[in-house]
């Protein structure tokens, strides 16, 4: 962590990114925590990661408003009225959205934006200046790309609209996710896809795999985690696969030994984050969003995260040969699945009291990585550099969907002439749900804006920042570090 | 029986609509100057094909089964799959009885009973028109358009017609009397028949090729507004 003067002296931070950081500084400054030897231990070896949440959690990681509530009662302690136009509804919005907490202190999700806007659509050019200036506004403001709406399942003409203009604007922010059902028209998914494929978004949901875990209401939220509406996570730690298999000598000392004893330490470090957010720091004694109902204690859970599923199975399958490995070895892959159900099975034993969103589950996330990561590929992926052919690939990432509720996806890279054929990206997306895929991400050869893990980028602007020049969205600088050490914009180009 | 298939893609996005698994057969009757895939061209028996693979209707169809769910179906090429007509009727019947949707992509250079007896089992097929001239497609290909032409019409008829294409030449061809004809037929028969304008580039072309030139993106716009002018409802130029 930077010293203080090195953040309020730095020549490349913005304003805003010097008052943030000094936030973080002044947080970890402090010390509330109860947190074993054992743990810290285990922190320290990179095992276990809470993701730069800070020292002191004041405010949930994730939090995942109520947006048709908003829109139906307005806000009190905002002095806004229920908007009765679509420029009302954009402006209570984006002053909503600067009210909204998180670990980035942005908000990471803004609502399913096509429904929540569906209502107030008149007329067609003068709804697509509108939605225009309201995106440029999200992109200038909210300078962190874990900011993220949803559309979707139902193609409406917001919908369209909301398309239409990133394809116009290709900006990084915010993120978006389409949700996509059997009632989704075809051509609203192609919609999304020729979208995607000039700008990197929307990312496609599998809504018949996230609406029943999540009774109806979920979003995705950041970089493509399933929370519950009106609520959010606490918390998202995460435990490095890859680190730990390393400590171990066999699979069975893997299995029956180091996944419990880290499961329990970071399960109790989850706990004890939550504790202190809930019973000490008042955040939910002192949140208008909770007085006013847009968001609520009973439905928030947690994330615990996981990286480096491939390096950790490599770790006791490789023989010197790419067969030897994840994602080509059958019984490599076995594996890892085992790996993934022991955890699970860990987790749901646990009963985790505050997260009452989720019947006090802590839910699994196959976390995205950070910058700094070196030897761990993101959540269960096949590391970048081993991808296999697209239809073994997508049989093989597949199976491990049904375990993480909270986020799980690839990211594909496609070559130009799909642009002239998007039903071939219909096909393959429709075929992954078929086999259980919950979310696909894809992007195009030639766009400036790219998916970087999670998350989106503007190549052009890691080149900036790689000039040291100054740049206004703080996640280009992880954006960057995710190409040093993970090779991100190396993806194998599919076609 | 077993055949030689020069390459098999699993996932392509440019032959046909949607994702689909293309089969190359080896072997083609034309000799393209402009073919970028050369390599595909000689016809080998199966006991001296080292190039590709050995494969049974049974191993190709196998194979399209593995990419399911992906694939909306098997683009048959070449090569010129027709030229292996018994072992592509084979391969053909045997995707249909999995269901799989079958298009094959053609030159049209095959007998009109054995292009009427695939177009029962095949969905659909692609042809390529490379010059309404004979004498331009004999310079072009080595040989007579009158059977590429006959198939057109066969194909039209019976309605198995997805998509036609010609390969656009700056010299060598008049691709504007070759465009013109093709979209005024194609019009008069099922003007919903996609035309696909390929503008001819170098890559993977022989030394046979070399004194082809470019067109200009100005007369691939020209002949797309010919087309449709002409009637065709889709023109697609690539």
């Amino acid at each position: 962590m930077k010293g203080v003067r090195e953040v309020l002296e730095s020549k490349i931070l913005t304003y805003e990114q010097k008052v943030l950081a000094l936030a973080r500084l002044a947080e970890d400054s402090v010390h509330p925590l109860r947190m074993s030897d054992e743990l810290k231990e285990t922190m320290e070896k990179g095992i276990i990661c809470d993701l730069n949440e800070g020292h002191a959690p004041y405010r949930p990681r994730y939090i995942v408003p109520d947006y048709p509530l908003f829109m139906a009662q307005g806000s009190a302690f905002l002095e806004l009225s229920p908007p009765k136009t679509l420029d009302e509804a954009l402006n209570n919005l984006l002053i909503l959205y600067k009210h909204v907490p998180s670990i980035t202190s942005f908000p990471v999700y803004i609502g399913n934006l096509d429904t929540l806007l569906e209502p107030f659509m008149s007329d067609e050019s003068k709804d697509y200046e509108s939605l225009k200036r309201f995106f440029i506004h999200i992109d200038r403001t909210i300078t962190d790309s874990f900011c993220h709406g949803n559309v979707g399942p139902k193609a409406t003409k917001a919908g369209q609209l909301i398309l239409r203009v990133q394809r116009e604007l290709e900006t990084s922010i915010p993120n978006l996710t389409m949700k996509v059902n059997g009632d989704t028209p075809d051509s609203f998914v192609i919609d999304g896809i020729n979208t995607a494929l000039k700008t990197a978004k929307p990312s496609f949901a599998n809504d018949e795999i996230f609406a029943p875990e999540f009774t109806g209401d979920y979003g995705i939220v950041s970089c493509y985690n399933g929370l519950p509406i009106g609520g959010g996570s606490y918390t998202l730690i995460r435990m490095n696969l890859a680190k730990l298999a390393q400590t171990t000598k066999n699979k069975k000392e893997f299995l029956d030994q180091a996944l419990p004893m880290a499961a329990k330490l970071i399960i109790g470090y989850i706990d004890e984050r939550i504790r202190y957010l809930v019973e000490e720091s008042n955040f939910f004694e002192s949140s208008f969003l909770v007085r006013e109902h847009l968001i609520n204690k009973d439905k928030f859970t947690a994330m615990l995260g996981v990286i480096g599923l491939a390096e950790a199975v490599n770790h006791f399958y490789d023989d010197g040969t790419l067969e030897s490995h994840f994602g080509y070895n059958a019984e490599a892959d076995d594996f890892g699945e085992t790996i993934i159900e022991t955890l699970d099975q860990l987790v749901k034993e646990h009963q985790s009291v505050y997260c009452l969103g989720t019947n006090q589950k802590i839910l699994l996330h196959a976390q995205v990585g950070i910058d700094t990561d070196e030897g761990a590929s993101p959540g269960c992926r096949i590391p970048i550099g081993e991808e296999p052919p697209m239809g073994t690939h997508l049989k093989q990432s597949a199976r491990f969907h049904k375990y993480f509720p909270s986020g799980i996806g690839d990211v594909f890279r496609f070559d130009e002439t799909v642009e002239r054929n998007p039903e071939y990206m219909l096909d393959i997306i429709k075929g992954g749900f078929e086999l259980g895929m919950r979310y696909f991400s894809a992007y195009g050869e030639n766009a400036d804006v790219v998916r970087i893990t999670g998350y989106l980028v503007k190549r052009s602007e890691i080149e900036k920042l790689r000039q040291d020049q100054q740049v206004l969205r703080d996640t280009v600088a992880l954006g960057m570090g995710a190409d040093d050490n993970q090779h991100v914009l190396s993806r194998k180009l599919r076609k | 029986m077993k055949g030689c298939i020069n390459n098999i893609i699993p996932f392509s996005a440019v032959d046909g609509v949607g994702n689909r698994m293309i089969v190359f057969f080896q072997g083609c009757n034309f000799k393209c100057l402009y073919c970028h895939n050369p390599e595909t061209i000689p016809f080998y028996s199966v006991a001296d094909y080292k190039d590709g693979m050995v494969m049974t209707p049974e191993m190709i169809t196998e194979k399209a089964k593995e990419q399911m769910p992906f694939i909306r179906g098997v683009t048959l090429s070449g090569g010129e799959c027709t030229a292996n007509y018994d072992f592509l009727l084979a391969t053909v019947k045997l995707l249909k009885q999995e269901k799989i949707h079958v298009l094959i992509d053609t030159n049209g250079f095959v007998e009109q009973s054995k292009l009427i007896e695939l177009a029962k089992y095949a969905d659909g097929f692609m042809l390529d028109i490379k010059a309404m001239d004979s004498g331009e497609h004999i310079c072009l290909t080595g040989v007579s358009n009158d059977l590429v032409l006959a198939s057109f019409e066969t194909l039209l008829k019976m309605g198995k017609l997805t998509e036609v294409r010609t390969v656009v030449l700056g010299n060598l061809i008049d691709s504007r009397s070759t465009v013109d004809a093709v979209s005024k037929m194609i019009a008069a028969a099922n003007p919903e028949v996609p035309y696909k304008l390929i503008r001819f580039r170098r890559h993977g072309v022989s030394e046979a090729g070399k004194d082809l030139e470019i067109p200009a993106e100005s007369l691939i716009e020209e002949l797309k507004q010919l087309a449709l002018r002409n009637g065709v409802v889709t023109v697609i130029t690539l």
